[in-house]
């Protein structure tokens, strides 16, 4: 993979270090606690190098092609020439034969060799370019997966209310936050199918209890519980159905006591 | 609560004895779809969740089984919500049937979640393969591909469109993720099958499996020569999902 192989690249860095340094930021990321900022740079860099790679695979092909014009060019001469030779076969015109067939396969050797090496650094290329590619995709993909993991454990649970925390936000790109907004709508659809089972629910744990002896943190308005409408307030303690608070809780507006 | 109903989430009976109970008591039998069918029909959906949970591969949706509990869910949660409880006595068994109720539809929501988690992952292989998108729910068949689309337009986005033009295709089959079938799966036989073709790569996995977990009950031992092994009713294995595949389905086998 080497990129001096052309001595087309000004370091001794090798084609797709920098996307190779793309996953290796997906794999860290893995550890933390929350989202790294999108890394346009790392990205454009890559591609910068993807238009590199195309562009000396352009230049390669039309090598490619010259010498093999080049080649079918002199084949042809030497088969045109035979019949004369076999034409004058009194004797003396033999040597004045061989030695254009000679020379004919000798350039066609070495254009063999030129064809070929051309055809690896082709190969090369191209893998690289779709290394490149592949390891793009992967770095853009375990983002995605993290964000839809966090919508559906965060408060809301996968719905157009739902939210990310803004330190997740902040680190997302315009595309990302597309994708976002992009699948909430989706998971709401899905979820209207579904609204008797409550999907946006924690499935971290069975239910152990239906009632949560809670204590409001944060001013929380008014909410719906099965016995009617309650108002909580900042300091008070209740004791409600679980499943009217979830999401509360999950928004850490509300503690569970007890 | 001094009761500890939570360590057995397949404990059907208690709902539906109590609200038997309730029926008896006051000779209306407006629980009636739960009576019979409801146990037997909580037992399968448990099934069917764990094996969902254990293949590597989304399983076809049980549509029935989950439209069914569904309605038996709705009609127990009215049933309950629009009697009186009065009592202490009654007051437990309301708490008792309504925890029941949040437990079955733990199990279904956590089946539906599993699923979705599979569906992503495997979005665009179920979405493009014709045998693939039949396991799919309509819903999910929806979201499947809203979800393929998502994905596709930010790749494109951020990514795709800055390559050169033969560069920015996303359907190439080697970038189509597939299940990880040859993954181990534990299983438990349920009826007899008799002899399972699988092959010498695959027995030396049950063999190594067979030494490593010997115990009473992984009764499966074979030879690491032989391709074939017998599956009894009640042994338990550790293969390929590959080679039980088939088994899982037609519900021979449990996943563990």
């Amino acid at each position: 993979m080497s990129a001096r192989l052309l001595g087309s690249s000004s370091t001794q860095q090798q084609y797709a270090d920098t996307a190779v340094k793309l996953v290796k930021e997906a794999v860290r990321a893995r550890e933390t606690p929350s989202l790294t900022a999108y890394n346009d740079g790392l990205v454009r860099d890559t591609v910068l190098e993807c238009k590199h790679l195309d562009s000396q695979l352009a230049t390669l092909r039309a090598n490619v092609a010259v010498i093999q014009g080049q080649q079918l060019a002199p084949a042809g001469a030497a088969v045109a020439g035979r019949p004369d030779g076999v034409a004058g076969d009194g004797g003396a015109g033999e040597g004045a034969s061989v030695r254009p067939k000679v020379a004919a396969t000798m350039t066609a050797e070495r254009a063999d060799a030129a064809v070929r090496s051309f055809r690896t650094a082709a190969a090369i290329h191209t893998f690289a370019l779709k290394r490149n590619k592949r390891c793009v995709l992967a770095y853009q993909r375990s983002r995605l997966d993290r964000l839809v993991e966090m919508l559906w454990d965060g408060p809301g649970g996968a719905s157009t209310a739902s939210s990310l925390p803004d330190a997740t936000t902040h680190q997302m790109s315009i595309h990302e936050c597309e994708f976002v907004d992009g699948y909430k709508a989706l998971a709401s659809a899905l979820r209207g199918h579904f609204i008797d089972l409550d999907l946006g629910a924690s499935i971290a744990v069975p239910p152990r209890d239906v009632f949560a002896e809670i204590r409001v943190l944060v001013d929380c308005g008014e909410i719906m519980t099965e016995s009617g409408p309650l108002r909580l307030t900042a300091g008070s303690q209740h004791y409600l159905r679980r499943s009217d608070v979830e999401d509360l809780i999950l928004s850490g507006d509300v503690v569970q006591v007890g | 609560m001094g009761f500890e109903f939570a360590g057995d989430i397949t404990s059907e009976t208690e709902v539906d004895r109590l609200l038997a109970d309730l029926d008896d008591d006051d000779g209306s039998s407006a629980v009636a779809p739960a009576a019979g069918a409801g146990p037997a029909l909580l037992e399968n959906m448990v099934r069917l969740w764990i094996n969902e949970r254990a293949a590597p591969e989304l399983l076809p949706f049980q549509h029935n089984t989950v439209a069914a509990l569904r309605d038996i869910l709705e009609k127990q949660q009215d049933e309950l919500d629009s009697r009186e409880f009065s009592t202490p006595d009654d007051a437990f068994i309301k708490y008792v049937s309504q925890l029941e109720l949040e437990r079955i539809r733990f199990v279904l929501r956590s089946y539906m979640r599993i699923r979705l988690r599979k569906i992503e992952r495997f979005s665009q292989y179920l979405v493009t393969d014709p045998e693939q998108r039949f396991k799919l729910s309509d819903a999910e068949l929806d979201f499947a591909e809203g979800f393929q689309h998502l994905v596709g337009t930010y790749h494109r986005q951020s990514f795709l469109d800055m390559l050169p033009a033969d560069m920015q295709a996303l359907d190439d089959p080697e970038m189509i993720g597939r299940p990880p079938m040859k993954n181990a799966v534990f299983c438990r036989v349920n009826q007899d099958v008799g002899e399972l073709q699988i092959s010498p790569r695959r027995v030396r996995l049950v063999a190594a499996a067979v030494l490593i977990l010997a115990t009473p009950r992984l009764t499966g031992v074979c030879s690491a020569y032989s391709e074939t092994i017998v599956m009894k009713k009640d042994q338990m294995y550790l293969l390929r999902y590959s080679s039980v595949r088939g088994l899982v389905e037609d519900g021979t086998v449990d996943l563990l």
